[in-house]
């Protein structure tokens, strides 16, 4: 393992190495960086031509350029030497603090968009692949192609009139017609009973039940202008936590009497995090980081120690349930509090809360929440424009790797000795599907890095994209550099991680 | 059977509650608590104005070299004081906030200037005759480093962008402290109106170069008077990059080093977002709108942005039909205003000895081919209406003496019509052998320019002519240094509005005289024009000088290029503006009705 990663190390420096030749070479020979120079006449051109000269090296060959380049790396890795900036740009601007603003702004933007993705991805491949040849899997499969193979500036202005401009004037007046909040129950009910399946009567139960619940509730919630105030409350938070407890345990743990108690521990912990959440009420106004983390962790900690108190022989699966229903506790408690200063960020942003552009109101000066909900409604659009397009290739993935692994010996033998479905797809199925998609999630931390090109431009946030498609227009190598160097450590560093990862999670496979 | 009835019970029900639920609606009739706030403050203003720009301004100082961007004159034009006012169409109008000014001599050319008793800069520092002083050394071009660039030429402790009439005037004499100043020119400078402009806040150059700014900036001007090098050397550098942001605007820098002299002073920046509040030291008229804001948004996304009220104003660089239509489809949430910019499209015709132009009947014939009018029609009106055929050189449509100005230019008018056999018959004359081959030389990356050239050959093929397109990735290199490898070139110069600026472009030997044009009367006329010191005695000269451009051509001038400026109709005060200082030049008075 040692000698593996040594050798993997010392490959992948010299990989790096020689692609930043490459890449140097080819920013520097892509153009003439002195082009919109040449064609100015205005009296300070000459002056202006020094200028860039001297701040690009231009009177050096390319080679010597890259060397120097190579140069302000090294300033950057020893430390003690001179300052680090990573070169300068064609302005005399050092790139380090260019290449800080870019990474902290793109990963603010992609990676909610990832996890999300990956999490929905995941979830939508396995029930595709459990109800294989049903008409949600054709229904997801096309959905996902056609994702696939949306460009993404087109997406993203289709989301940008539909879901900001048409959404925000809906929200300044929330009203729809009875016939439409039936459509919307009728789609929502036969979503949900071709995702349960089962016979005919059970589908058209399902289809009824989900039809009435979603249109009951949004009549009551239009009612109630609840658009207006969107809130949980706390006995909202309460409900959906146990409910939420419940699910968890069906799910990981199953409902059977030897379980029972795995059950009984997870609602109690929903219902303790449900108090502290309470209790912490006067304390959400102030909120900062650091007081939602320990609130966070607190909150995480009773629900895993209820959980292992109260598991019983099955304590350590208890906890383990406890903590992720503890999570969701947070989940909906960050939720209710951003919900709930919806009203005062609707009245700063001039009645149109959803941004098309940006990442932020200038001069919100809100509370933590208030700050949070406008950086969340700014990251709609485009998390939901990243979404679209990396949904589709997780889904196919989870669900050839879930079909996979459900036609292995090991799945059949579960079956024959007796266990039950829940457990055959959760214990046994699920866990080995998932080794070849670490592959993937690695791939993809590392593409994250390098930014959303289009969708920065298209959505106006300056990040790795931005930095890297300005670079290369005004032929200036360094910033181009800059962001070459962190995507190209961070390929080669997270192909590392998959494999070591991947013969950590399947024993069969062995690093040499 | 059993099954089928429950069906249709079923469907029954279903189709009920359809039928009942058709008409209804849940919802609607808004906040009480918000309908009632909205009739109380329906005569209110809004305290924030956003504007949308297509790239983050990337210094406060916009006269270097390095930060010549329209996007910070966008927002110099609230921050920044001059002694003038360029208004809409071209006119100079006194800014008496800052001060005044009075010429006092034709020879030497004499204005004095006065700085308003309570001017001064947002940190109650007094503006002054340091502050003039500053101006005149980093502008004035004599200030040597001691350095020479690539070419050998020496090169200037200030890195200023243009040293354009600032060259010919005298040191100013004076006393730190003085509230008057005096330039007086070696040579006579037609344009200087509007060089009392550009004054940067000597007292934080000097601070920072480390100076003393005891007795209002004594120092500084010691320095600059006795030209001391070494002690301005420091000064001068933070001049040049001392006022820069960072790259994309993540922040401003101190508040203290960017003291403003506008109507608003600068507050803060965050994600290329710069936000502009009232100045309330300001000495002239108070600013309507407690907040302006700019924001970053790329030039395709501006029209949603504005859709969604996340930008109130906005003005393209680059103004299209496309653009035009998506903002008319908004209806009367928008206003739209276009017009005719200054930068103007025209060919250019190689004249010299060995060019294909050089006999003036063969470009006659050329013109009398160009369908001018259908080059309007197809590439202006779509988004300018009125756009017409540009008749002059130096004066355009959206300048105030336009008018009258082109009705005193007979020659002008002799090509406003195709005229095929008028063409055939010059180039008989002129005795060359047709069809005569012209090599039409365009930007590459412009299929705008592509479609032009098409239309033309379409025409002028049919006189004699035989156009060969030429597109150039880069037709400006190629138009300067490589003559003899075209004969013909369409491209837009952008005109500046001042009357000296264009003399490069005409006379015999000019810079930018790309077709060797030469005219002894020409030379003549630009000879007397630069050194015109009243505007009035300029057109006269102007019309002249028009008439020999086209009694002996000198080219064929097509059109002004359309321009378009867009806010939401909540905006009062916007108006389209072709100047180079864009929509926000009276952005102080613009409000946002809240309703």
């Amino acid at each position: 393992m040692r000698v593996f990663i040594v050798r993997r190390v010392v490959v992948s420096f010299f990989i790096v190495l020689a692609s930043t030749a490459l890449m140097y070479v080819l920013v520097a020979l892509s153009g003439n960086p002195l082009q919109d120079l040449l064609e100015n006449n205005s009296p300070g051109r000459e002056a202006r031509i020094a200028a860039r000269t001297q701040a690009l090296n231009l009177d050096v060959p390319i080679p010597g350029r890259y060397l120097l380049w190579l140069q302000d790396v090294g300033q950057c890795l020893v430390p003690g030497g001179a300052q680090c900036t990573l070169g300068l740009d064609r302005q005399n601007r050092a790139v380090l603090p260019q290449l800080e603003v870019a990474i902290g702004s793109t990963l603010r933007l992609v990676i909610a968009a990832t996890v999300l993705a990956l999490l929905l991805g995941v979830v939508t491949g396995v029930v595709t692949a459990l109800r294989q040849y049903s008409s949600f899997d054709y229904g997801v499969t096309f959905v996902a192609f056609l994702c696939f193979s949306l460009p993404v500036f087109w997406v993203s202005t289709l989301l940008k009139q539909y879901i900001a401009i048409d959404l925000n004037t809906w929200l300044r007046d929330p009203e729809m017609t009875y016939a439409s909040i039936v459509l919307i129950g009728l789609v929502v009910g036969a979503l949900w009973a071709v995702v349960i399946g089962g016979d005919r009567r059970r589908r058209l139960v399902v289809l009824a039940v989900a039809t009435l619940a979603t249109a009951g509730t949004l009549t009551v919630l239009l009612n109630s202008g609840w658009f207006q105030r969107p809130t949980f409350g706390i006995l909202g938070v309460g409900v959906v936590s146990l409910v939420a407890a419940f699910l968890w345990s069906a799910l990981f743990a199953g409902l059977r009497p030897r379980t029972r108690r795995v059950l009984y521990a997870n609602l109690a912990a929903a219902l303790a995090g449900t108090v502290l959440v309470a209790v912490a009420q006067p304390f959400m106004a102030d909120m900062s980081w650091l007081t939602f983390a320990v609130l966070a962790v607190l909150v995480v900690a009773v629900a895993v120690a209820i959980g292992w108190a109260l598991g019983g022989h099955t304590r350590r699966l208890s906890a383990q349930i406890a903590g992720v229903t503890g999570v969701t506790v947070v989940v909906l408690m960050s939720l209710d509090q951003l919900l709930r200063s919806y009203p005062t960020v609707y009245r700063k942003t001039g009645g149109r809360p959803i941004a098309t552009t940006g990442s932020e109101t200038p001069n919100l000066n809100g509370t933590f929440w208030e700050t949070n909900l406008d950086l969340v409604l700014h990251l709609l659009l485009p998390t939901l424009a990243i979404m679209l397009i990396s949904f589709a290739s997780y889904t196919r993935y989870t669900r050839a790797s879930m079909l996979d692994v459900m036609n292995q010996d090991y799945v059949r033998t579960a079956r024959a000795k007796g266990l039950n479905e829940r457990t055959v797809i959760v214990r046994h199925s699920f866990r080995n599907a998932l080794i070849p998609l670490a592959t993937l999630v690695a791939f993809d931390f590392a593409g994250v890095l390098g930014g959303a090109v289009v969708t920065e431009t298209v959505f106006g946030w300056s990040g790795m994209g931005r930095l890297f498609t300005t670079g290369l227009q005004q032929i200036d190598p360094n910033p181009v550099m800059a962001f070459f160097l962190i995507t190209a450590v961070a390929t080669v560093l997270f192909n590392m991680i998959a494999d070591i990862a991947y013969a950590f999670l399947d024993p069969r496979i062995r690093l040499r | 059977m059993t099954i089928r009835r429950r069906y249709a019970a079923v469907s029954a029900v279903a189709a009920g509650a359809l039928l009942l639920t058709g008409c209804g609606s849940a919802g609607g009739g808004g906040d009480d608590e918000d309908a009632g706030a909205g009739e109380a403050t329906a005569e209110e203003f809004a305290d924030t104005i956003t504007i949308g720009i297509e790239q983050t301004p990337d210094a406060y100082n916009s006269n270097t070299a390095d930060a010549n961007s329209v996007y910070n004159t966008y927002v110099n034009n609230i921050t920044q004081s001059d002694f003038v006012k360029v208004q809409p169409d071209g006119t100079v109008e006194p800014n008496e906030a800052l001060g005044t000014y009075e010429k006092t001599s034709d020879d030497p050319l004499t204005v004095e200037y006065t700085f308003a008793d309570d001017a001064v800069w947002s940190d109650g520092t007094p503006i002054d005759f340091d502050d003039a002083l500053l101006a005149w050394a980093a502008y004035s071009g004599t200030h040597p480093s001691g350095e020479t660039d690539a070419d050998g030429n020496p090169v200037d402790l200030f890195n200023a962008a243009s040293t354009n009439g600032w060259a010919e005037v005298e040191m100013p004499e004076g006393e730190a402290g003085d509230k008057s100043f005096t330039m007086v020119f070696k040579n006579p400078y037609a344009d200087w109106e509007v060089l009392g402009a550009g004054f940067m806040p000597a007292h934080i150059a000097a601070e920072q170069g480390g100076l003393s700014v005891e007795d209002d900036g004594a120092a500084l001007v010691d320095a600059i008077t006795n030209n001391d090098t070494a002690a301005l050397t420091p000064v001068a550098e933070f001049w040049n990059t001392g006022w820069a942001y960072q790259a994309n605007l993540p922040e401003l820098p101190d508040p203290a080093l960017i003291p403003s002299s506008g109507p608003y002073k600068l507050d803060n920046a965050s994600n290329g977002t710069l936000t502009l509040v009232r100045n309330d030291q300001w000495f002239g008229e108070e600013a309507k709108t407690e907040t302006i804001v700019f924001k970053t948004v790329d030039a395709n996304e501006m029209v949603q942005a504005l859709q969604n009220g996340e930008i109130d104003q906005f003005d393209p660089s680059n103004a299209t039909k496309d653009m035009l239509d998506q903002l008319e489809a908004l209806g009367d949430t928008v206003e739209v205003e276009t017009g005719e910019s200054l930068t103007f499209s025209h060919i250019d015709l190689d004249t010299s000895a060995t060019g294909v132009f050089n006999d003036q009947r063969v470009r006659q014939a050329f013109a009398k081919c160009v369908p001018r009018e259908e080059l309007v029609d197809k590439f202006a009106r779509p988004v300018y209406p009125e756009a017409q055929v540009l008749k002059l050189h130096e004066i355009l449509p959206a300048q105030a003496e336009y008018e009258e100005a082109v009705t005193q230019v007979p020659s002008a008018n002799e090509y406003d019509e195709v005229d095929l056999e008028g063409a055939k018959a010059l180039l008989a004359e002129a005795g060359v052998t047709t069809p005569l081959t012209v090599r039409f030389t365009f930007s590459e990356q412009s299929s705008l320019r592509a479609d032009q050239v098409a239309l033309v050959k379409a025409s002028c093929d049919q006189a004699g002519f035989n156009i060969e397109a030429k597109p150039d990735p880069d037709v400006f290199t190629s138009l300067a240094s490589a003559p003899g490898t075209w004969d013909a070139a369409v491209f837009g110069w952008a005109g500046s509005g001042l009357i000296a600026s264009g003399q490069s472009i005409y006379i015999t030997g000019g810079n930018q005289n790309y077709g060797k044009y030469t005219n002894p009367e020409v030379d003549r006329i630009w000879g007397e024009l630069v050194q015109v010191t009243d505007p009035a005695d300029a057109l006269p000269l102007q019309i002249e000088l028009e008439e020999q451009l086209w009694s002996n051509l000198y080219n064929v001038t097509l059109y002004a290029n359309p321009g378009m400026s867009a806010w939401s109709s909540s905006l009062e005060g916007p108006v389209y503006n072709p100047t180079q200082y864009g929509g926000t030049w009276n952005a102080e008075t613009w409000t946002k009705s809240l309703s």
